[in-house]
């Protein structure tokens, strides 16, 4: 049977409020029986392990004596009435003397004899009766981790617990806890010792059978018997938090498929908003007037999608840090997000936003390798769709170059060709427009050069010698049409652009 | 040095003496030494003899102030005080005085014999009832041996006198203590009257010459550069309990006495501690738990690097002082003796096999 140990005594309830003020390194010792002394003379024949109570008449002095001669007796602790001043002499005594010094209530001093000499002789008998009580309060208790830590941390003193997810982040509880749980990784109940006792593990395990969070409790130097009380204590915890867990997680999804319903109908919708969508829009807090820069977040991990709905609060968090507060919808394959504005964005804001955007990407937000597109700023419900609209364009782009890129709508200029399917009516009007400003009457000499030269793969010579023009010339041509247009050719993006955009636009004039 | 006389180049040492046999007491200012170097300097020496060389027969008397020794520093004493209390004791006796003991020959109690005597020119004998201060007129190995505290005569500052008669030693203390307050806070108190055979028999023997003896060892050990302690305490014929720094002077003022706890690291060993417990005088010491001196013995601190005695009114934290232990009379250490001044009767309930060391 294991023995009731010194360091639990304040958990009892007849010496609630008690604390262990001295001679903490002989807390590990267990209690045998408990003994009520009145007089230094009735220490003479006191057994080993007992734990001793001090009637209040003997004070400062006393308790001194009482600690030597209870150290003499290997008595297992020295508890008097906390009603008086403890000189540091007295702590430093039992300190040397590794004798646990209690000080507590004691106004009925021979109860508390009775009920500790019961508790050390029926130590199981006390254990249950606390993991009863708990489980009677956690059951009264909502299930939430801030009541059910709550609950812990007032109910088993001296022990402090923390809930953390699964990545070390504190959740509820004590930070106490928290700075040796951060390193754990358990997947199954577990006990580690570290320097200043003893850790508690108690994983929560997901829908998915991963752990999802982690039941961390400190004990500090605790003995095993009440580690063991402790970790029953945990797993009875474990059960409103995995169902907290549960109802959460049904709560997000459904509350993600609303939103991404509600977004697919604006995306899609006419600038005539239906009332109910309207209505819908405001149950929400979405503000579809005014100003909106339209953000895509794209997974760069595919297998990341299974917790896309569960990342949605961290990846919020994550942007409002950078001052990027918006609504965020889950999407297929990432997120779409807008920012409100009051007014219009200035070129200066937009770029700022963007460089916060590409910083955070930079460093992998809530976990996550994202690369992203930013749209223009639009405005109303047509310009939060356009802006939306390409900001996955750009997205697109961005994924092709890896995580972590950022490309913005405004950027794309040639580029955004490659977006659109090439012989739709789409990509013709893109094209024509992209290379109005060659498709002038005076420029067409520049346009034929730059189409010439980009159908010889790029050779001046050949280019030259199909039109009939000397080398130098086809170079110059090509070098003005592409400050016209605002291309490098040398970036393959860019001159596939411009080439598909000049077949769409018809055959050179020759 | 029983039997010589006390003169007025012994005030110094007897002071001093005087103090450290209060056992940390309160201290008493400059007054009463002032007053026995004037009383000296114009009425002669002191004669200082054997209780055994007193006639059989010769009335005695203790003598001793009651009362506040702060209240007497600013009430000063009136001419003739000593000698009106004893003529009144006289009359109430019907004898004529032959001699005068200490009532206790320590602290500024123990100056009181030779004030008197140098105002009514009689003897002094070298013998009190308490060998130390006791903070109660009936703890006193006059009352171990029977001996009748009363009548009590009692003269103030202000010319008044009172004659107390007890049922009992043990009632003396409920009447004094009032009277004394009505006297004006501090009185000159002759009690015990009893013949020089009984005093022979019962008193603490050389006790006033003692406490010159004392005063001339702490002297002699404060002139020297040689390291006190131990050899101080040899020298006084106690123990050394511990030289150390004060690390808690605690100062409870809740009981009417003051009362409280001096905490001494050792300086040799910082892990070991000695308690002190006080009421109005150090009471009880303990080193970890242990004790290592308790009331009837005296125990008393010296500052380690003058050697002058240290009370506890004036202890600081970081004061290094020496804590040392004087046996008491063996009569204290008597059944009888413990039960009238033993720990317990100061609230000290030690273990049995502990309460006599």
């Amino acid at each position: 049977m294991t023995r009731l140990t010194v360091r639990e005594l304040p958990y009892l309830k007849a010496l609630t409020g008690a604390r262990i003020v001295a001679g903490q390194a002989g807390a590990d010792a267990a209690v045998r029986e408990a003994r009520l002394i009145d007089h230094l003379d009735r220490l003479a024949d006191t057994p080993a392990g007992c734990a001793l109570l001090l009637t209040t008449d003997l004070t400062g002095w006393a308790v001194e004596m009482a600690l030597r001669l209870a150290w003499e007796r290997a008595a297992a602790c020295v508890i008097a009435h906390e009603d008086q001043e403890v000189l540091d002499a007295t702590h430093r005594l039992a300190d040397r003397l590794r004798m646990p010094l209690l000080l507590a209530g004691l106004d009925d001093p021979v109860s508390t004899a009775i009920a500790l000499g019961m508790a050390a002789t029926a130590p199981r008998e006390r254990r249950a009766a606390t993991l009863v009580d708990l489980a009677e309060r956690l059951a009264a208790l909502p299930q939430k981790p801030r009541s059910v830590l709550g609950l812990l941390n007032s109910r088993l003193p001296g022990t402090a617990v923390c809930l953390l997810t699964a990545d070390g982040t504190l959740l509820a509880g004590r930070s106490a806890a928290s700075a040796h749980g951060a390193d754990v990784r358990d997947t199954v109940p577990a006990r580690h010792t570290v320097a200043e006792g003893q850790l508690v593990v108690h994983p929560v395990i997901g829908s998915d059978g991963g752990v999802e969070m982690r039941l961390v409790a400190s004990l500090s130097g605790a003995a095993d018997a009440w580690a063991d009380t402790v970790a029953t204590a945990l797993g009875l915890a474990a059960g409103p938090i995995t169902a907290w867990a549960a109802v959460e997680r049904l709560r997000a999804e459904r509350d993600a498929r609303l939103r991404g319903t509600l977004l697919t109908e604006l995306l899609s919708g006419t600038d005539a908003t239906s009332d109910q969508i309207a209505s819908q829009v405001a149950r929400l807090g979405w503000r579809l007037e005014g100003w909106h820069t339209g953000i895509y977040l794209s997974l760069a991990d595919p297998t990341d999608q299974e917790t896309l709905v569960a990342r949605t609060p961290a990846l919020t968090a994550a942007l409002a840090a950078v001052r990027l507060r918006g609504v965020v919808v889950e999407r297929t394959d990432g997120w779409s997000v807008w920012v409100d504005h009051l007014e219009k964005p200035s070129p200066r804001t937009e770029g700022r936003m963007a460089d916060r955007l590409r910083a955070l990407l930079a460093e992998r937000p809530a976990g996550l390798a994202l690369s992203g597109g930013i749209g223009p700023p639009g405005e109303g419900p047509s310009g939060l769709r356009t802006s939306l609209a390409s900001a996955r364009e750009a997205a697109v782009l961005a994924t092709a170059a890896g995580p972590g890129h950022l490309e913005r709508a405004d950027d794309l200029g040639m580029r955004r060709l490659l977006l659109t399917p090439f012989g739709s009516e789409d990509f013709r009007s893109l094209a024509d427009r992209l290379l109005a400003p060659l498709r002038e009457p005076r420029n067409r000499p520049l346009y034929d050069a730059l189409r010439q030269y980009l159908d010889q793969m790029c050779s001046a010579s050949a280019t030259a010698a199909a039109l009939g023009v000397h080398r130098n010339t086809v170079a110059t041509r090509v070098a003005r049409a592409c400050t016209l247009l605002g291309v490098d050719l040398d970036r393959p993006d860019e001159r596939l652009a411009v080439h598909l955009a000049c077949h769409a636009v018809g055959p050179p004039v020759s | 040095m029983s039997g010589g006389p006390v003169t007025a180049a012994d005030v110094d040492d007897f002071v001093l003496g005087a103090k450290l046999l209060s056992g940390g007491g309160a201290s008493h200012g400059t007054m009463p030494a002032r007053w026995l170097r004037h009383a000296m300097a114009t009425r002669g020496d002191v004669r200082l003899v054997p209780p055994g060389s007193l006639p059989e027969s010769a009335q005695c008397l203790a003598i001793g102030f009651i009362g506040s020794p702060t209240i007497q520093s600013e009430k000063l004493p009136m001419v003739g005080q000593f000698a009106e209390a004893v003529r009144v004791a006289e009359r109430r006796l019907g004898h004529e005085v032959g001699a005068l003991a200490a009532l206790n020959a320590a602290g500024v109690n123990a100056l009181a014999p030779l004030l008197a005597a140098t105002e009514l020119g009689l003897p002094v004998a070298d013998a009190d009832g308490m060998g130390r201060i006791f903070p109660n007129v009936e703890r006193s190995v006059f009352t171990l041996a029977g001996l009748d505290v009363g009548p009590c005569t009692l003269a103030g500052a202000q010319g008044d006198v009172m004659i107390i008669e007890p049922a009992g030693n043990m009632r003396a203390e409920a009447l004094i203590r009032p009277a004394t307050v009505a006297l004006g806070g501090w009185c000159v108190a002759v009690l015990y009257p009893m013949s020089a055979g009984l005093l022979a028999r019962h008193g603490i023997h050389g006790s006033v010459s003692r406490v010159l003896d004392v005063g001339r060892t702490l002297r002699r050990a404060a002139a020297s550069d040689e390291p006190r302690g131990h050899r101080l305490a040899a020298g006084l014929g106690g123990r050394l309990l511990a030289s150390g720094i004060v690390a808690e002077v605690h100062r409870p003022s809740r009981r009417g006495f003051p009362s409280g706890a001096v905490i001494v690291t050792d300086l040799d060993d910082p892990d070991r501690s000695v308690r002190l417990e006080t009421q109005n005088e150090y009471m009880l010491a303990l080193a970890d738990g242990v004790p290592l001196a308790a009331v009837p013995d005296l125990i008393c601190t010296v500052d380690h690097d003058t050697g002058e005695p240290v009370d506890i009114e004036r202890l600081h934290y970081g004061h290094v002082v020496d804590v040392i232990t004087l046996p008491a009379a063996p009569a204290w250490h008597t059944a009888a003796g413990l039960a009238l001044a033993g720990p317990e009767t100061f609230g000290y309930a030690l273990p049995r096999d502990q309460g006599d060391r």
